[in-house]
């Protein structure tokens, strides 16, 4: 479990986010929508520990204080974009996910971990490619297989927190909706922490078993889908009137 | 880390030319040295006789710690490129954008020029312990002014910093050499190239002290580095503390590059080509680029310096000249002919 306590981040005295206390619970996903310059991102690198100078409040994993090399090893962020200028094979940046777990040579479980999750993400095919060569969905693809490996195997039954900021940005359709039913699958199997950045309301509605709407460093609303994404919440935080279908209670947004 | 097959027949033929240019160079240049002249060499020298013959003396006094220096220079420049490269993220950064060439050619110049007039205590290390300071002044500076708000992230503002502050130090060194007397001024135009001529015995075991631990020291660094590569975040994330790592390549870096440049002047180009040339064969893990880059820059300095003797011979070139000469060609004639691009 991973829980923010009054969690405010102000940035040049500009106020960003403003006491955010929320529980994100193993072995469900919980995604965080909102408008633009929200604080989306910000959420994200402060509960990353990225922003320690700039915020006030807590950020707990599981009641446990741990270090940052501890912490590499039960939980794995993707960025918003990892910009390579130095060419590297694919199987050498999923392998440095790996890297928390030993010191000069990986184990044959490090190798385990790194091919089962190039698997997972269907990269068998690249992994001897050089990654700048690879168009944005597969090398996007190439950063879920890293982090993934990353906690691919639990250590000692600690929990897993995977944090993931905007992951579907480059990928087509079809793998937008395999990512997120692979998500899906893990946080149920492997009881790991999933919080997760997503612009697409649908999707949103499709996969949360939580949602958090954040609008001016400030959450609206958080909760079950049919709390979340009334008309008045999307009002407010998008300016923008929707119309709601609920179709087999699924529900279905559009503009 | 992975050795392949073809890192092994790398690291093999590295070891082999190695060798071979570092024999070529004891024993070539103004006089050559045969075999036995070096053999009866060493054995005087051990046993603690007198030299027979002036190339015995030339062999040990002259050739043999000039070599060995070229060797260990070249490794430092070389690892020193890595390193900075690794350390920003950037392709085309080099000790020389950082500050820590100029500054030291500055530190150098001034020496040269001035040195007489503030009546320092002059010794043999006295050129290159200022040249030292002042690449490490430059470094410092470069780094002190490219922080924004105590935020060292901007690369390219570092650049910009860097070009400006080097800017300011080649000033600074045209005004000395305009105030300089001629064999002053030519002192500093030789020392700007860059020459192994100064090279002795104490110089080397200075350079061979910092030249070596810092190597030792880089490769060990060599797997947290790598995860930079990814971005200053990605690296937090699987748990490097990324700020001291900086700090610990950044002094790592200028001391070992500093000492270096302090005794052989400004070599430009094999720190930014070295990494280049062997990220094309081996791929970008900074500890194969260490290992190989720091054989393949002893290589090339080695060969540099032997060049740089022979072609005017008996006079001799700066070594700057001749690294740009030859490696300038081959790096763009690699560079369009693979497929290695950013």
């Amino acid at each position: 479990m991973l829980t923010t306590k009054n969690l405010s981040v102000a940035i040049a005295s500009k106020v960003i986010l403003e006491n955010i206390s929320e529980t994100f619970e193993a072995g469900k996903i919980t995604l965080i929508i909102g408008p633009n310059g929200a604080g989306k991102s910000t959420f994200i690198k402060s509960i990353c520990g990225q922003l320690k100078l700039n915020q006030k409040g807590t950020v707990d994993y599981d009641a446990e204080v741990l270090s940052i090399s501890e912490l590499a090893k039960v939980r794995a962020v993707l960025s918003q974009n990892s910009k390579l200028n130095f060419p590297l094979t694919v199987r050498d940046i999923v392998m440095m996910g790996r890297y928390p777990h030993f010191s000069n040579y990986p184990s044959e479980k490090d190798k385990r971990a790194c091919n089962e999750a190039i698997q997972f993400f269907e990269l068998e095919n690249f992994v001897d490619r050089n990654y700048l060569t690879l168009s944005g969905g597969e090398m996007q693809r190439v950063h879920f297989a890293r982090v993934l490996a990353q906690i691919w195997f639990s250590e000692e039954n600690k929990t897993r927190y995977l944090i993931l900021d905007e992951p579907l940005t480059f990928l087509d359709v079809h793998f937008q909706y395999s990512f997120m039913y692979k998500m899906q699958e893990l946080a149920k199997e492997n009881n790991i922490v999933i919080i997760g950045v997503l612009h697409d309301l649908n999707l949103t509605a499709k996969f949360a078993d939580k949602i958090m709407l954040l609008s001016q460093g400030k959450v609206i609303a958080s909760g079950n889908k049919t709390e979340v994404l009334t008309k008045e919440n999307i009002v407010e935080a998008f300016k923008m009137e929707p119309k709601i279908h609920t179709i087999e209670n699924e529900i279905f947004i559009h503009f | 880390m992975f050795f392949t097959k073809r890192d092994f027949f790398l690291l093999i033929t590295l070891l082999l030319l190695l060798v071979v240019v570092f024999l070529l160079s004891i024993g070539l240049g103004a006089v050559k040295i045969s075999l036995d002249e070096m053999f009866s060499s060493f054995m005087n020298f051990f046993n603690g006789n007198e030299f027979t013959t002036l190339n015995e003396r030339i062999f040990i006094d002259i050739r043999l710690p000039r070599s060995v220096l070229s060797i260990l220079v070249g490794a430092t420049l070389a690892v020193g490129g890595t390193l900075v490269q690794a350390l920003f993220r950037n392709p085309i950064v080099e000790p020389g954008l950082i500050g820590t060439s100029s500054g030291a050619a500055f530190g150098a110049s001034f020496f040269i020029v001035l040195g007489n007039t503030f009546a320092f205590a002059t010794n043999n290390i006295s050129l290159p312990l200022i040249a030292c300071i002042g690449g490490i002044i430059g470094t410092f500076l470069v780094f002190s002014l490219s922080k924004i708000n105590g935020n060292n992230n901007s690369v390219t503002v570092l650049l910009l910093i860097g070009v400006a502050v080097n800017a300011l130090f080649l000033s600074g060194i045209g005004f000395l050499s305009y105030i300089a007397r001629d064999p002053q001024a030519r002192s500093i135009s030789f020392w700007n190239l860059g020459t192994l001529s100064g090279a002795n015995w104490q110089a080397l075991e200075l350079v061979a002290f910092f030249s070596i631990s810092g190597l030792i020291l880089s490769y060990f660094l060599g797997k947290k580095l790598n995860t930079l590569i990814l971005g200053a975040d990605e690296a937090s994330y699987l748990g490097i503390n990324v700020n001291l790592l900086k700090y610990q390549v950044l002094i790592i870096n200028v001391i070992m590059v500093s000492v270096a440049t302090s005794f052989v002047g400004v070599i430009g180009f094999v720190g930014l080509i070295v990494p280049h040339i062997i990220r094309m064969i081996s791929g970008s893990d900074i500890r194969k680029l260490i290992i190989f880059g720091s054989l393949f820059g002893a290589i090339f300095l080695c060969f540099a310096d032997l060049v740089a003797r022979l072609l005017l011979s008996p006079a001799e070139l700066p070594i700057g000249i001749v690294t740009s000469f030859v490696g300038v060609p081959v790096f763009i004639i690699l560079l369009r002919k693979s497929n290695y691009f950013f």
